[in-house]
């Protein structure tokens, strides 16, 4: 491991913990260091603080943390599948079969004299997104094109907001409001119980993210090559599309649609470890998304306190900048090397 | 490869069952939880159908809401009687840092003097049209805590908030709801909306009065209004045609359904609602087809912006100059705090019966003439 790889690893850890500390310590309520450490450590029993502690900031702070290095480990396979450094999670319509299923629970819930509650929004977004993934995944099969799936997924996109308007159309307007608001992502109602699934739901899929990374090397320098070493290519592509589905589902389904994380993030991190190798690329995405999306939720939450934003629309402020930088350099660098020749 | 597929797979469906067992809540049968307490009487209603009151004793109320929940209210010091049943949520007086998510409950409180038991308000300031609130938020003696789906729990939390009062939006936020039962916080949901009578609905004064120990004075309040609207019940004469409606920004006319209290209220006041039907938002189209002859059309200004006169409206759509009502003058415009003024029910049906009559002042307080 080279001595950039070491120091930038070391830097994002260091922000990752910088960062983890600001969310647990910061807040609209000033709860003194010496007090977070007794109510970690069980010694401190004031009910107020050990209540914002433990059941606000500690399950928000994890939910960022995990649920930003998924999402942004979830594009950095889909840019690797689709050889496009502007795929994201939800360029497949995962997102908008999750925002169906979200608007149908929602409009049809009440009516049918049955109350909704989280876990049932979180079904709801799952069962959407993975029946978009599920789709695509049956598109691979027949389409050989990463081109065509690529239409597929953004076909499948326009086609779920088509329903979703149409679910809309004769919704009641609070419908309408918290479709629109769901829509925009947020941490903020993350319990410790979502927790509990949150993070073996995505150390799961990291594991079979790492066992694909060799592949995947072989895959970044042509099928032709992989195919030589014994990859199949297929079955590549299919642990592509679920575990970056399976990621960005667990978001869609906790958190909600979470725009640009999974586009900006892989692109600041290849741009920071000179390096498209899955091997270093799947921990610095996890490792960069987690500090961008802890980062993004400090702001969404302090800014205008008591008000508070929502996640997409801090990590767009962020990300799209990211994003044009990104595509501004690549673009001098390849002038550059031109020039040179 | 298709190892590790299958593999995925059953790891996930391990995941999925965690879940499921997490979000799994048992219930406990309401007869073994009562068994041990006699039940003294209940809050008499006469309007309201969408809660009951029953009485355990003197320190001892079971407040059921329809399709929301039941709540033992416990008067100040009361322990709390073992064997509560899981789906029944315990809520202690006194309530004096109370968190209104419920706009329309406000008004209640203003009337019944118990404002300074509101603490926390999720509705901003410039979006109160009640005075004494809006005293209340610049005298930080209540204050505005976020959005109703994303409050600041901390602030909330560190309030020593007692009661949270939500309307049925928080339905389709369940995990906020969620979140404030799991630090203790007592979640009430409001369901006076739900009610087809809008005496029904200002009925849910007396929910409030028993929560702030007021009962006494939310009946006598609730009487004097009773008869205020046994007065307009005598309208008669022959009913007039009524439109309710407001032009949406896509071009498309949101109605009210025919089972809510504004058409209850313009049939009090010996109006006829129109357009029919079930549906929220209808075509101009079929507005133009249900409202053509209506006699008095009544632009509903709390939605969207109002418009300033009659010609403003028209250039909104120019379909509505054709309309009976627009070609005699006829067209009302409701004031932007109609709907927060929930105990100004019988007021505004006086005054809808009086626009309908057509004894009214071009300018009146919930109404006035579009010109």
């Amino acid at each position: 491991m080279n001595r950039r790889f070491i120091i930038s690893f070391a830097g994002l850890f260091a922000l990752l913990v910088i960062l983890a500390l600001l969310n647990l310590s910061m807040g609209s309520v000033r709860v003194e260091p010496g007090t977070i450490l007794g109510i970690i450590t069980g010694s401190e029993a004031d009910p107020v603080s050990t209540g914002i502690i433990k059941e606000i900031r500690i399950p928000r702070l994890i939910g960022a943390l995990i649920l930003g290095g998924a999402l942004s480990v979830s594009g950095f396979l889909l840019q690797t599948f689709f050889h496009n450094p502007l795929a994201g999670p939800f360029v497949l319509g995962i997102s908008s079969g999750a925002k169906l299923a979200v608007a149908l629970a929602m409009t049809f819930s009440l009516s049918a004299g049955f109350l909704l509650n989280s876990w049932v929004m979180i079904g709801a977004a799952f069962l959407g997104a993975m029946t978009v993934m599920l789709f695509i995944l049956a598109v691979s099969g027949v389409a050989k094109s990463s081109a065509v799936l690529i239409i597929c997924g953004i076909m499948a996109g326009y086609f779920c907001s088509a329903l979703t308007e149409l679910a809309v159309t004769f919704a009641d307007d609070q419908n309408i409001v918290n479709l629109h608001s769901w829509s925009q992502g947020s941490f903020s109602g993350i319990s410790r119980a979502n927790t509990g699934v949150i993070v073996p739901a995505v150390l799961i899929c990291m594991v079979f993210v790492f066992i694909i990374s060799k592949p995947m090397g072989a895959y970044q320098l042509g099928e032709a090559y992989a195919r030589s070493s014994g990859v199949s290519i297929t079955g590549l592509k299919i642990a592509l599309i679920i575990l970056s589905g399976l990621l960005s589902a667990v978001v869609a389904a906790f958190a909600g649609p979470v725009s640009f994380v999974g586009i900006a993030v892989p692109q600041l991190m290849k741009g920071i470890f000179k390096t498209e190798k899955p091997v270093f690329m799947i921990p610095a995405s996890f490792l960069g998304g987690a500090v961008f999306c802890l980062f993004c939720d400090l702001l969404a939450r302090l800014v205008f306190a008591p008000v508070e934003l929502s996640i997409s629309v801090v990590t767009s402020i962020f990300g799209a900048p990211v994003v044009i930088w990104v595509m501004l350099g690549r673009k001098r660098a390849k002038e550059g090397m031109d020039n040179g020749r | 490869m298709r190892k590790l597929f299958y593999l995925l797979i059953l790891c996930m469906i391990l995941v999925t069952g965690c879940a499921q067992a997490q979000g799994s809540a048992s219930s406990d049968s309401a007869d073994e939880f009562f068994a041990g307490i006699k039940k003294t009487g209940g809050m008499e209603l006469e309007h309201a159908k969408e809660f009951e009151v029953s009485y355990y004793g003197d320190d001892i109320s079971l407040i059921d809401i329809n399709d929301t929940g039941r709540y033992l209210l416990l008067n100040e010091g009361t322990v709390v009687p073992e064997g509560v049943p899981e789906d029944v949520t315990v809520i202690k007086k006194p309530l004096r840092h109370t968190y209104v998510a419920a706009s329309s409950v406000m008004d209640l409180y203003r009337e019944l003097g118990v404002l300074n038991n509101v603490e926390m308000t999720s509705t901003k300031y410039e979006d109160w049209s009640i005075e004494e609130v809006r005293e209340a938020l610049d005298a930080e003696d209540m204050f505005y805590v976020g959005k109703y789906g994303t409050p600041d729990f901390e602030f909330v939390l560190d309030c020593g908030c007692d009661l949270a009062i939500e309307s049925t939006m928080i339905y389709h936020k369940p995990q906020t709801k969620e979140k404030l039962e799991s630090l203790g916080i007592p979640v009430m949901v409001e369901h006076s909306s739900y009610e087809e009578d809008p005496l029904g609905r200002l009925e849910w004064i007396k929910l409030y009065g028993l929560l702030n120990d007021k009962l006494p004075e939310a009946e006598a309040f609730f009487e004097g209004e009773e008869k205020k609207l046994s007065k307009i019940r005598t309208y008669d004469g022959e009913k007039k045609k009524t439109a309710f409606f407001a032009l949406t920004p896509q071009g498309a006319v949101n109605v009210k359904k025919e089972d809510d209290y504004v058409v209850k209220m313009i049939e009090l006041a010996n109006g006829e609602y129109v357009p029919k039907g079930d549906t929220q938002t209808i075509q101009m189209e079929s507005f133009l087809a249900g409202a053509g002859d209506a006699d008095i059309l009544i632009y509903n200004a709390t939605i969207y912006d109002e418009p300033e006169d009659l010609r403003t409206l028209i250039s909104m759509n120019a379909g509505l100059k054709d309309l009976k009502a627009v070609r005699d003058g006829n067209v009302w415009c409701t004031k932007d705090d109609v709907f927060q003024r929930t105990t100004a029910v019988c007021d505004m049906t006086a005054e809808l019966g009086e626009v309908i009559s057509g004894n009214a002042q071009d300018d009146m307080r919930y109404f006035y003439r579009l010109k």
